[in-house]
């Protein structure tokens, strides 16, 4: 860690040196071609929050970068409002254009949300050319003035455009390791999980949406000041292509990729346009498919690969082994060591609206869910107390996991009414009802692949408890010391400190399942919905996992879905059976092992003509 | 004011044999074929190329299809194959080849905007409730309405459609199944380019050829997608003459404004309707 961390500090001082002495050590061109890669750069690098941070490829950062150009030159040229005004009239007017796109936009997600974004920047592209009166049509707009009479010559602007990257460039690093920057890549990694956790993504995904727009519009803004002219392909398909060419080129997802990206696409540009002026775009098209074929981790891939780190390019080798797997025995002493403690100290009060008096903390009224003419659920209606531990058996196909996706607020029910203490959530999204003290894990395990088991952790502890610091961007997540105490505390209760630095998809399974049980509960829920924890697990990881269920808090209420019934039976007092949507049965285990229905069903004793599996 | 109507709903006619095949790729093979409008420029010029050598349009309507046709394919087999599912590599490789086709346009044809004659056999008017009709615009509505029908027959009514609806619901399945998927994708995206083909050469004597109208005519396609639904061949339809028409009577009454006038419609769907008129919900939102 710490040689490498000094590499990239020498890399860094080295790469300041250089861009500070462009006008000194390179010909004029060069020091045009470094002006507008830095431009670019800043376009770049608020794309690359959206692509490599966000999980959103959009070609909607072209709209900005125009708006904002246009907006300058519109104001100094038709107007005479003088730079400063203009310029600042430019940064509202790209701000307010990219939060009403991200609006309709950023709830669309893939390709959906590529085809909107693409669709509006060239139904605005196309207003442009049409508008003519205002907008200058095809011919664009001459006559932008430059900031002030002292930043006229080329190197006083270098210089100024320095700055802004500078500054530009210190705003995005300081997102990619606060707070907000782990709640964006969680969401990027997997948003379903991140809302079942409490995140309002919509909310999150806005606001990267516009710093993004942000950043563009202050690359339009200097590039129309820089070119003294703004055309219609500053809001262009084109553009935004080459943006997203600099950020895949560079490696999206990283801090210096789009820089890299932006001199390479940008230098590449120049130098065929003057070199082979009438092949280049043959040329460039030519890159782009190569560079998606051959370069799909971009040149900081390349890099890593060079440098031998192969772990992160070559995932396969470790996922299949799991790191330390001789731990193993260690991590069921851990816990079997924890279970005196137990979950259940609570230093502060629940921050829940689930304790309300004797109501039924959670509560179905005739559930039914059905796809066309299937009816998964039928007329489902429960009632569950405070601190009850509950287990559902049924059969595959029974309709348990939609039950759970029902109670979680993944899936919308087709008829009847859900209580959460009392409150009726029928209608509420996924993350409000994690705001009530929700959790719960899923049946294929759910995590962020991508991000280490301590990033996990932190992502699931800010997804409610820890929610104020959802939108932080200016603090290190490392400098919040009472998150990282917490995600300490319960990462050493799951015997997964240790292995805090992997990243997830390198964890075995049973410890991935581990992890998946610590998420749940980092937001200290009242109601925990468990489905399948011990699916796909080992003998020995199954043990594991019983002990590990067995120290759950004494107050929390907990649903567990199971098909090893000797967890069940040693965990539930009360055990709901489900048989093709229906709730056949309700009642103590020992009632439930002498039920005949049940018995039919599920041992396979008696007739089992009734127990169709589909 | 008929006039415009009728104006518009042949632009829209036309605009949906274009989007028809953008939606097919879209909807079934799930790739954004950013070279469409490139697609639609190829097949305009060529048509026009052999209009004037040969003196039939028709032929180059054939001509353009059969060429366009076997470039998607090939497209389709040797390069979106390897992204297959991979949205952002796939749209940057239809990029790159709009680049090289829009380029190779350029130095084939140069810079001049070029149109074709309407075949003589549709070169005639007609009066429709006082307004004068040129034939040739009907002739364009009843050739939109006929492969509107047949694509409809082929993926509702035949084994082949059949194929492509199983392989759009659960590809995996299809797959093991015994569906050769690739192939499937292969003749779908070759019918995208089919299409596009009919519509460049089709659309030469009305809007002609020449460079930017890939542009012009991506954003139209873009919007008729969004408003329909992503695949949506109905959809597409639908979509496709009220573009048209709103864009045909915008740019007569207020020429300026007339894209922001596509664009409220556009907008107002995806604030309240997100899949589109016909799309598919869990295609759109997950």
């Amino acid at each position: 860690m710490g040689k490498r961390r000094l590499y990239s500090l020498v890399l860094a001082a080295l790469g300041a040196i250089f861009l500070a002495a462009v006008p000194v050590v390179l010909p004029a061109y060069g020091l045009d071609i470094a002006t507008l890669a830095l431009i670019f750069s800043i376009l770049a690098i608020g794309l690359n929050l959206l692509m490599g941070y966000t999980g959103l490829d959009s070609l909607g950062q072209a709209i900005f970068f125009g708006v904002a150009g246009y907006t300058l030159g519109i104001l100094t040229s038709r107007f005479t409002v003088g730079w400063g005004s203009a310029a600042l009239a430019a940064i509202a007017a790209g701000t307010v254009v990219a939060l009403l796109v991200g609006l309709v936009s950023v709830r669309l997600r893939g390709l959906y949300f590529l085809l909107v974004t693409l669709a509006i920047l060239q139904v605005i592209w196309g207003g442009v050319m049409r508008w003519g009166e205002v907008t200058g049509g095809a011919n664009g707009l001459s006559g932008v003035p430059s900031p002030a009479t002292w930043l006229r010559g080329t190197v006083p602007f270098y210089y100024f455009t320095l700055l802004a990257f500078a500054i530009f460039f210190g705003i995005s690093y300081l997102i990619t390791v606060s707070p907000f920057g782990i709640a964006i890549r969680g969401i990027r990694e997997r948003e379903l999980r991140s809302a079942t956790l409490g995140y309002n993504t919509y909310w999150l995904k806005l606001t990267a949406f516009v710093v993004a727009g942000v950043m563009a519009a202050a690359a339009g803004i200097l590039a129309a000041s820089y070119n003294r002219f703004v055309s219609p392909r500053d809001i262009s398909l084109d553009l935004a292509f080459e943006a997203m060419l600099m950020v895949i080129l560079g490696g999206t997802g990283t801090v210096t990729g789009p820089i890299i990206g932006a001199f390479g696409v940008t230098g590449l540009r120049y130098l065929l346009s003057v070199y082979v002026e009438d092949w280049w775009l043959m040329i460039m098209g030519g890159v782009f498919i190569l560079s998606t074929i051959y370069l799909p981790e971009g040149i900081m891939g390349l890099a890593r690969r060079f440098r031998g780190s192969s772990r992160r390019v070559n995932p396969t080798d470790e996922a299949v082994e799991g790191p330390r797997s001789s731990d193993r025995e260690s991590v069921t002493a851990d816990i079997t060591e924890v279970s005196g403690v137990g979950w259940s100290e609570r230093s502060e009060p629940a921050a829940s609206n689930l304790e309300m008096g004797s109501q039924p903390i959670l509560e179905l009224r005739g559930i039914g869910k059905r796809f066309g003419e299937l009816a998964v659920l039928d007329d489902i209606g429960l009632e569950i107390r405070r601190g009850e531990r509950i287990g559902i058996i049924g059969l595959n196909g029974a309709g348990k996991t939609t039950l759970f996706h029902v109670i979680s607020g993944i899936e919308s029910p087709t008829q009847g009414h859900i209580l959460l203490a009392g409150r009726d959530v029928t209608k509420m999204p996924a993350h409000t009802r994690a705001s009530f003290g929700l959790s719960r894990t899923f049946q294929v395990t759910l995590l962020y692949p991508r991000l280490t088991v301590l990033e996990n952790i932190l992502v699931a502890l800010m997804g409610w408890r820890f929610r104020r610091y959802q939108f932080a961007m200016w603090r290190r997540i490392s400098r919040l010391p009472e998150v990282n105490r917490h995600a300490q505390e319960l990462l050493q209760r799951v015997g997964l400190w240790e292995i805090r630095e992997e990243e997830v998809r390198y964890l075995s399974y049973g410890h991935q399942r581990q992890l998946e049980i610590a998420l749940a509960l980092a937001g200290k829920p009242t109601m925990l919905l468990l489905d399948e924890p011990t699916a796909g697990l080992s003998q020995v990881e199954i043990r594991e996992m019983r002990a590990l269920i067995a120290t759950l808090p004494l107050d929390l209420t907990v649903l567990i879905v199971e098909h090893h019934l000797e967890v069940i039976f040693e965990y539930v007092e009360r055990v709901l059976v489900l048989h093709e949507g229906r709730l056949i049965a309700d009642g103590t285990t020992e009632e439930t092992r002498a039920n005949d229905l049940v018995r039919n069903l599920y041992f396979g004793i008696g007739d089992t003509s009734t127990a169709t599996e589909d | 004011m008929i006039g415009d109507l009728v104006n518009g709903i042949a632009f829209g006619s036309l605009l949906f044999i274009l989007a028809s095949g953008f939606s097919l790729a879209l909807g079934v093979i799930r790739v954004i074929n950013i070279a469409h409008g490139a697609f639609y420029m190829l097949a305009a010029f060529l048509a026009i190329t052999i209009q004037q050598k040969t003196g039939s349009l028709m032929l180059g309507v054939a001509a353009s299809s059969v060429l366009l046709m076997l470039i998607g394919g090939v497209l389709q087999r040797t390069l979106l194959q390897r992204f297959h599912r991979k949205d952002l590599p796939q749209v940057l490789a239809t990029y790159g080849l709009l680049l090289i086709i829009v380029e190779s346009c350029r130095q084939i044809w140069g810079g001049y905007p070029q149109i074709a004659r309407t075949p003589e056999l549709f070169a005639g008017t007609f009066r429709v409730a006082g307004s004068i009709v040129p034939q040739y615009r009907a002739f364009l509505i009843l050739i939109a309405l006929l492969i509107a029908l047949i694509l409809w027959y082929v993926i509702e009514r035949t084994s082949l459609g059949a194929l492509v609806r199983a392989a759009v619901d659960d590809e995996e399945m299809a797959r093991s199944m015994g569906v050769n998927v690739e192939r499937l994708f292969m003749v779908l995206f070759a019918s995208a380019g089919f299409l596009a083909g009919i519509s460049g050469a089709l659309g030469a004597p009305i809007l002609g050829a020449f460079l930017g109208v890939e542009f012009q005519v991506l954003p139209l396609v873009l919007v008729v997608v969004v408003l329909g639904g992503l695949g949506s061949i109905p959809g597409a339809l639908v979509g496709a003459l009220l573009v048209g028409v709103i864009d045909t009577i915008g740019k007569v009454n207020f020429p300026e404004l007339s894209y922001f006038v596509l664009f409220a419609p556009m907008v107002l769907m995806l604030s309240f309707r997100p899949k589109g008129l016909f799309g598919r919900q869990e295609t759109m939102e997950r």
